[in-house]
């Protein structure tokens, strides 16, 4: 940041704010009281930031700021407290692993991989819900919500995919 | 010079070993926070609404245009079917005309008999009508978050309902908001009575949008389309209130359709019908003992009325009221 002028370090303040604050808002707007999918979103779009972020801006989706984004959705009420917290670290962590090869890779692999973290994370959520609960929840739920997150995934990369170019 | 380049080696390695450590060190603070979570549910549950409290106007602010687009929308759609609304409209009116004649007649032969036997009054039922500004909820938890706190009279343990029926019940009060346990949480569990076989059992919330009906006598004959209103046992509602009707029997299991659309909740009222309840301010311990050792911490009365909301566009305005 040494000489750079106020703006330009603005910029790169803004640019590394973006991918934490796109997820805190993605989380508050999927608790709008509204469900398009006839399904609760419940912070669902939240892991696809987190996902899309740190495979092409991983400076600033550290894991620390994934678990925070995850922690917040914990606060808010919308999974039993630390689990959206674990969910968002495996989600940051399966992109940071595969990150030099989906950087490169084309959209539907990207895509697919998401898919994939998104059917692991499930089975790990329902288990770990289980857990919890002490009683089996009903699957279909966390199901669909991870169906709607895998399908909103190429929306919101057009949208992060715009914004990122913003600040290049 | 030695030192401080050493100090600095240190901190820097120190630094390296948390970047390549941070991933198995926020696993385990999130396996903490699991078991924290897990153990001590007041402070969690103060923590949650702490933070409902302080966010609550943003959350708003963020859900206003998503509520903007879903009204519109909705007009839309309402705008090709006008006329068939009218036409049900009238027809409703009609009916409920009627019912408005019965309903006076009652009240007065109600009052006359109630004066004969020189009963007392029940307890003065009030509301707080606010409206939601988040659904809380998800795969795991089913909840939304009212506009409308302690500061308007709003105490936990009160029961939620819109129009035509219960929606859940309040579990924390913030100080201008305040979270609302939907009947299809996987905590839910409400006492009822099947209206047609007066059978008593408990609805079981189950994270769907059905809940099923637990603990109901072998013998119990029952059908789909039977109403389901609360029993009253506990103390913590009153007997009547509409809940549902049942949905589906597959392989014994009864599942409950509220008649509220819980999922559509746009305003809700939150209502004191002036029973000590199971639920007090602290700790889920029994309002009656409570109130021995701490007379504060007492249930909420709103027979004095309870401060306004301050929201500025008139939608938001709470409709306060009271009924006998």
């Amino acid at each position: 940041m040494i000489g750079l002028s106020i703006k330009q370090q603005l910029g790169e303040w803004l640019r590394l704010a973006t991918p934490a604050l796109v997820s805190l808002l993605l989380l508050f707007i999927s608790v709008a009281p509204w469900r398009p999918f006839d399904a609760p979103l419940g912070g669902s779009l939240v892991a696809a930031s987190i996902f899309y972020w740190t495979i092409y801006q991983p400076e600033a989706m550290t894991p620390w700021i994934a678990a925070l984004v995850g922690l917040a959705s914990d606060v808010l009420g919308l999974s039993p407290f630390g689990l959206s917290m674990l969910l968002a670290l495996i989600v940051c962590g399966s992109a940071q692993f595969w990150r030099r090869e989906l950087e490169e890779a084309s959209f539907f692999m990207v895509w697919l991989s998401f898919a994939a973290t998104s059917l692991v994370t499930f089975f790990i959520a329902w288990a770990l819900a289980a857990l919890i609960l002490e009683q089996w929840p009903d699957p279909w739920p966390i199901a669909l919500q991870s169906i709607v997150n895998v399908a909103l995934y190429p929306v919101l990369t057009l949208l992060c995919g715009r914004l990122q170019r913003t600040f290049d | 010079m030695r030192q401080r380049s050493s100090a600095i080696g240190a901190t820097s390695s120190l630094k390296v070993w948390f970047q390549r450590f941070s991933f198995v060190l926020l696993t385990i603070a999130a396996f903490g926070v699991l078991l924290i979570g897990k153990a001590d549910t007041v402070m969690l549950s103060r923590l949650r609404i702490w933070v409902a409290d302080s966010v609550g106007p943003l959350i708003h602010a963020v859900s206003t245009p998503v509520e903007t687009a879903r009204d519109t929308a909705s007009d839309v759609q309402s705008y090709f079917s006008l006329k068939q609304q009218v036409e049900a409209l009238q027809r409703e009116n009609q009916a409920l005309q009627d019912w408005e004649q019965q309903a006076r007649n009652l009240r007065a032969e109600n009052e006359s008999l109630r004066a004969l036997l020189k009963m007392t009054p029940s307890p003065r039922v009030t509301f707080i009508s606010a409206p939601v500004i988040a659904d809380a909820s998800s795969g795991f938890v089913r909840g939304v978050i009212a506009l409308a706190g302690r500061a308007n009279g709003v105490g936990k343990g009160q029961a939620a309902m819109v129009g035509n029926g219960m929606v859940g019940r309040v579990q924390d009060v913030g100080e201008r908001v305040s979270r609302v346990m939907l009947l299809t949480d996987i905590n839910s569990r409400l006492p009822i009575l099947i209206e047609r076989t007066r059978d008593q059992a408990v609805l079981a919330g189950n994270n769907s949008d059905q809940p099923d009906i637990n603990y109901l006598p072998r013998d119990a004959d029952i059908k789909v389309g039977d109403h389901v209103v609360t029993s009253g046992v506990g103390g913590a509602f009153p007997p009547g209130l509409p809940v549902g009707e049942v949905a589906e029997i597959v392989d014994g299991k009864i599942y409950v359709q509220p008649f509220a659309d819980l999922g559509r909740l746009e305003f809700i009222r939150m209502v004191d019908y002036g029973l000590p309840g199971v639920l007090s301010e602290d700790l889920g311990v029994d309002a009656g003992s409570q109130q021995v050792a701490r007379p504060a911490a007492a249930p909420v009365q709103l027979s004095k009325p309870a401060k306004p909301l301050v929201t500025t566009p008139a939608k938001l305005k709470p409709a306060e009221g009271s009924t006998e």
